[in-house]
């Protein structure tokens, strides 16, 4: 968390404005700085301890959302990737936001199925061939914007 | 409005062709390949008929100068609008100042762009397409440059859901890279090759050589060899017809041929197989199929039977889409 240097800068600061006891908290880590009481001809002794992750009042980790993408019609599903000049998609591949994922058929017309956010492709719910309806869960996402 | 903001030349705009001057001397032009035309006008409710910009190089750039629809078909381009990849075939609204990027093409030779209602340029003579020969229609009777504007006819465009439409278009080939399978009605100066050299033509495949453009391709392959005495006067052909000069290496006349030719011509490519030809690159292979009228007028049949499919299933998709909304 903080380097040899820069804890004695601590300190120092410390001892100038009179303050006994600091705690940092950062993330998953936390410092407790206390200084000994006692005349400046004394040496200084600092305790330092780390505090667990999950310490109440530690920052939690941010939430990971999830967001999916849907059939925007009915008809059935055709993966990107066959005919099309597109790279087939993966799950685990990045995508952004509005990115071709899949196609929804009737007859020769294709329905383009797009990402709503940019993100990881975490599931496919779906196969080629499959009967979809409107709103039908093709893709899971992990959002990461 | 569509600004180009970089194309290599040879772009033109284009619809199904100038017809009826044939006896005054003037060809038809029109696209190359008239299925993906047909297509980019289907997605955006076009007639199939609306001019659009055939561009038969890349990369090109346009820009987006007010909210638009458009739509592209043809040859697989990596196409980019903004950072978000197209298929080869899409359609869709780019908002005001969003990028199209046409790159590098990886199959096929043509890309079309269409836009609501038809590239607007002037009628003359009944057509919207270039005649670049003569130097008139289409923009201006020349080819498509940077700082050109497209602009389309319509200001409104038809119900397009969210991420677009796409087709999934018919193989040019078997595989990516085999050979093109070309059906050929035999013309009237078929008997008079070789025996050998109409073996040769059906079933030995012909190379496009890097001579070709919208007037023909030239081929390349066994050579056929005319075996009359009889010297052929000059007489009316039309795109399709596959003639052979005297070094017996074959060319078919496409849409910008001549309205007139002396040489023999072995064969003529049914209509519905003249996109295949507009979509083969140089190096690729062409193999000739024979077929009877009756062959020739199903296969009209069975594109006219697609194109009436795609377009039942975009009315009912698009009335799903509107219900809703």
């Amino acid at each position: 968390m903080f380097k040899r240097g820069e804890l004695k800068q601590l300190i120092v600061a410390m001892r100038t404005s009179g303050v006994t006891t600091l705690e940092v908290k950062r993330q998953r880590q936390s410092l407790r700085l206390v200084l000994n009481p006692g005349p400046s001809s004394h040496p200084l002794s600092v305790e330092a301890s780390l505090l667990a992750a999950g310490d109440p009042g530690a920052d939690e980790a941010p939430e990971t959302k999830f967001d999916t993408a849907t059939s925007p019609t009915i008809g059935t599903f055709l993966s990107r990737g066959l005919d099309d000049g597109l790279r087939p998609v993966e799950v685990g591949m990045n995508v952004l936001a509005g990115e071709v994922l899949g196609y929804i058929c009737h007859g020769a017309l294709r329905t383009v199925v797009t990402a709503p956010v940019t993100g990881m492709l975490s599931d496919q719910e779906t196969q080629d061939g499959d009967a979809l309806g409107m709103g039908d869960i093709v893709f899971k996402l992990k959002v990461t914007t | 409005m569509i600004e180009i903001l970089s194309i290599p030349p040879l772009a033109t705009v284009q619809d199904l062709g100038r017809h009826g001057h044939w006896f005054q001397g003037l060809g038809q032009a029109g696209v190359m390949d008239g299925l993906s035309h047909r297509i980019a006008n289907l997605l955006l409710d076009n007639d199939e008929s609306a001019a659009t910009v055939e561009i038969p190089l890349t990369p090109a750039r346009f820009c987006f100068r007010r909210k638009q629809a458009f739509a592209i078909a043809g040859a697989v381009c990596g196409a980019r609008l903004d950072d978000r990849q197209l298929p080869a075939i899409w359609a869709g609204v780019a908002a005001e100042g969003q990028i199209l990027e046409l790159g590098g093409i990886a199959r096929g030779a043509r890309v079309y762009l269409a836009v609501p209602g038809g590239v607007d340029v002037p009628l003359v003579m009944g057509s919207r397409s270039t005649q670049l020969r003569e130097g008139f229609g289409g923009h201006e009777g020349r080819v498509l440059a940077a700082g050109d504007c497209i602009e389309p006819i319509d200001d409104t465009w038809c119900t397009l859901p969210a991420g677009g439409f796409s087709v999934g278009l018919p193989p040019l080939g078997r595989t990516i890279d085999s050979e093109i399978e070309i059906r050929v009605l035999p013309s009237a100066e078929h008997d008079n090759f070789s025996i050998r050299s109409q073996k040769a033509f059906w079933s030995t495949p012909y190379q496009v050589t890097r001579l070709c453009n919208r007037q023909g391709y030239r081929l390349e392959g066994e050579e056929l060899l005319w075996e009359s005495d009889v010297e052929l006067r000059s007489h009316g052909i039309v795109p399709g017809i596959v003639q052979v000069p005297g070094n017996g290496q074959p060319i078919i006349q496409l849409a910008d041929s001549a309205t007139m030719g002396g040489y023999p011509a072995i064969g003529a490519v049914i209509e519905p197989d003249l996109w295949r030809i507009g979509q083969a690159r140089p190096g690729q292979y062409l193999r000739f199929v024979q077929v009877d009228i009756h062959e020739a007028l199903e296969a009209e049949s069975e594109r006219r039977d697609y194109l009436a499919s795609l377009t039942a299933s975009l009315v009912q998709t698009r009335e799903l889409l509107r219900s809703w909304s």
